[in-house]
């Protein structure tokens, strides 16, 4: 829908706007909004992942902390709704459960990054958990009818369409302290960069680095899920583009910057999503990929070439 | 002056005679041309007419033409004509067709396969060609869907061992039936449940001995390969393309089919045909003399703040104009649903006078705020002209779709139906 810049703008600095015009740009403002969040914690979290794990394929949902979200929204779609424990379909209820199945995971992850001694076990923990919630979930959704079925798919694709004000504004100061967290966590993760052997001759305290740096990214990856579902891609993508332009692995820079560059894309990716083909809307998801791995790979070409 | 005369009088007559005839044929031909003509389309147009108010294909016409000419004398002759046009069996759906020969039936399915259909025991014949060959009525039927379930299930009303034909019906303990008799057969174990309609149990399927599995599919289903693999005969249902009601309904004349009940399927497509255009006649009759204003309606399904809505060409769409009415979506080239983002969804539905949410899992207004807040100011919620699906509508309300056009009809013209109370939809 075409809304005059000058209704944007006066919206913006808090002048009133009648009608139609006010509530499309409340929408698009709180959409925006949550992929700005969404996109900062997956990039932040990405870049601490990558790094604490050594890995450059690790996303943030190498945590479980997606499957495990979907699980409980799944259980309480299905199980919930089929024994009358909540209303027929409650929105409210969905979220809570998604929340409280992401911070569930997170809790299980922290606890076992504190208990197991390699980061590789601890990826395969995280792997199989997810794998395990999956497995707990396709069984649910096989024995429930189509239409929970479909309404339970929406529920566990990411997008930005769905945001509202009441879940961004609970959200948004646990996104806002974990990002500022996810600055504290970036040092140690520095010295964890050569290994944990030679992480523990620097004097670091490489137990409290490694927990408090799965803390800190379940804790982002839990936010970024509740606000939009596991959108794909931008946790991967972001930190690597910042490490392929600013040619660092410097977490003091690549975190924050990630965060931005994850911001970035997801609010393009957003507003490709919803204008590219208006009315229709695409799947946020194919967006981010569509527009970030071209971008990726570009900046790989350049930082590296052909041999 | 005679011998001149002599010479002149028969050059005069042959020119006399040569006028006549000029003037004669080109009479003939302008009456030919205009009169001819006129004739001819009215009785083309009668024609038409005589053939669709009978139920036979072929017959012979004795038609009376009344030609009036320039001077006034009217000439009555009687003309007796074969008419070789036949009235296309299959009007509204256009996924399937049925074609009659001597003594056997041809369709065409969902995928434009040829099914031959042979009376039981008799042999086919040699020279046509078909992609299957099915003897009917059939002894054990398997079914996918609910929606193949109800037209079964309406047929049965003429018909009533129909359930005796089907041995099996994919998901059939997974559904809630809205279907006594259904519930009754599986309770006493006459159907069975062959597992899931994406993934069947091709044990149990094979075990039944089908004699023929009537299937939904898309592009890349393994379902459909699967039974191509091992030989079971199937049939495509493409109910669900259709992109007006009575297109959905008229698979019923091709579910009849294979019972060898294709009588009973024209006269109950004919009846639900004929209710459905009178609700429309009334409707458009009404709103004449009554100056009621076509409504705008917004037809769609939200989950997690994604809004799919029907498209324009869908057949929601279609069933609302047929009642004069207005879509918020009709320039949305789809014939199934689509996603649209929420603040065109917003923009378009505001104003629109009745909202129908086409699920029955979200049941209240608070669920549907939830989704939506900015719901709360459309002005169908403040006028409290907001409905959802009953969940009896995908088996109850296929069966009876006249019915569901009803319910459509009073929920947008509440005025023209005071007494009507709704089956497959509920005010929210």
């Amino acid at each position: 829908m075409r809304v005059p810049f000058e209704s944007v703008l006066g919206a913006l600095f808090g002048f009133r706007v009648e009608g139609l015009a006010a509530t499309v740009i409340d929408l698009r403002l709180v959409r925006t909004v949550a992929a700005l969040v969404s996109g900062a914690s997956l990039g932040a979290a990405g870049a601490v992942l990558q790094s604490l794990f050594r890995n450059p394929l690790a996303d943030p949902f190498v945590l479980g902390i997606s499957s495990g979200s979907s699980l409980a929204i799944a259980a309480t779609l299905i199980a919930g709704t089929g024994l009358g424990l909540i209303g027929a379909y409650d929105p409210q209820a969905l979220y809570v459960a998604g929340a409280l199945g992401a911070l569930a995971v997170s809790l299980a992850v922290v606890a076992l990054s504190s208990v197991l001694r390699s980061n590789l076990g601890l990826v395969l923990v995280g792997v199989m958990l997810g794998y395990l919630a999956s497995g707990l979930t396709t069984l649910l959704v096989v024995t429930s009818d189509v239409e929970r079925v479909r309404a339970f798919t929406f529920w566990t694709l990411g997008t930005f369409s769905a945001s509202k004000w009441s879940v961004v504004n609970s959200v948004l100061p646990i996104a806002v302290g974990s990002l500022l967290a996810s600055l504290l966590v970036a040092k140690p993760l520095n010295a964890l960069l050569f290994g944990e052997d030679a992480a523990a001759t620097t004097g670091a305290s490489v137990r409290a680095s490694r927990v408090g740096a799965v803390a800190v990214a379940a804790s982002l990856v839990s936010c970024s899920v509740v606000i939009s579902g596991p959108v794909g891609f931008v946790g991967l993508a972001a930190p690597h583009a910042v490490r392929i332009l600013l040619k660092t692995e410097d977490n003091r820079l690549t975190v924050p910057l990630s965060a931005l560059v994850g911001a970035e894309l997801a609010v393009l990716s957003d507003i490709a999503a919803r204008t590219l083909m208006s009315p229709l809307e695409l799947p946020v998801t194919a967006v981010t990929s569509l527009f970030g791995a071209p971008i990726v790979l570009a900046l790989v070409v350049r930082r590296w070439g052909f041999r | 002056m005679m011998p001149k005369g002599g010479t002149l009088r028969p050059v005069f007559a042959a020119a006399l005679i040569a006028a006549l005839l000029v003037g004669l044929f080109g009479g003939y031909l302008a009456a030919g041309a205009t009169g001819g003509g006129l004739n001819t389309v009215t009785v083309t147009r009668e024609v038409a007419r005589t053939v669709e108010l009978r139920t036979t294909l072929t017959e012979r016409l004795l038609q009376t033409v009344t030609l009036t000419l320039e001077r006034p004398v009217t000439v009555t002759r009687i003309e007796t004509q074969l008419a070789e046009k036949r009235e296309p069996e299959v009007k509204h759906a256009r996924f399937f067709s049925i074609e009659r020969g001597d003594g056997y039936t041809l369709l065409r399915d969902g995928l434009n396969r040829t099914v031959l259909l042979v009376k039981r025991g008799q042999s086919a014949p040699q020279n046509v060609k078909a992609d299957l060959v099915v003897q009917v009525p059939v002894e054990r039927m398997v079914l996918m869907s609910a929606t193949h379930v109800a037209l079964v299930e309406r047929l049965r009303e003429y018909a009533p061992d129909i359930w005796d034909r089907v041995a099996g019906i994919m998901w059939g303990r997974s559904y809630q039936w809205f279907f006594s008799e259904v519930e009754r057969r599986f309770a006493e174990g006459k159907l069975v449940d062959v597992g899931a309609a994406w993934s069947p149990d091709y044990e149990k399927l094979i075990e039944l001995k089908p004699d023929l599995v009537m299937i939904y599919t898309f592009e890349g289903d393994p379902v459909r390969s699967k039974l191509e693999e091992l030989r079971v005969p199937y049939v495509v249902n493409s109910e669900w393309l259709e992109n007006t009601l009575l297109g959905r309904f008229e698979w019923v004349k091709f579910v009849a089919a294979f019972f060898g009940l294709d009588e009973v399927g024209a006269r109950v497509f004919r009846l639900v045909e004929l209710r459905y255009q009178l609700i429309s006649t009334r409707v458009s009759a009404s709103m004449a003399t009554l100056n009621v204003k076509p409504v705008k309606v917004a037809w769609f399904s939200v989950y997690k703040g994604t809004v799919f809505v029907a498209g324009g060409l869908s057949y929601v769409a279609n069933s609302i104009y047929d009642l004069n009415a207005v879509y918020a979506f009709s320039d949305l080239k789809a014939t199934g649903g689509r996603q649209v983002s929420l603040e065109e969804f917003v923009a378009r539905a505001r104003d629109a006078d009745v909202l129908v949410v086409s699920t029955d899992l979200i049941q209240t207004l608070e669920a549907l705020t939830d989704e939506i807040p900015q719901v709360a100011e459309f002005k169908a919620v403040r006028e409290g002209r907001v409905y959802r699906f009953n969940s009896n509508i995908y088996q109850l309300g296929y069966m009876d779709t006249e019915g569901w056009f009803l319910d459509l009809a009073s929920m947008l013209y509440p005025q023209l139906f005071p007494d009507h109370t709704l089956s497959y939809f509920v005010a929210l």
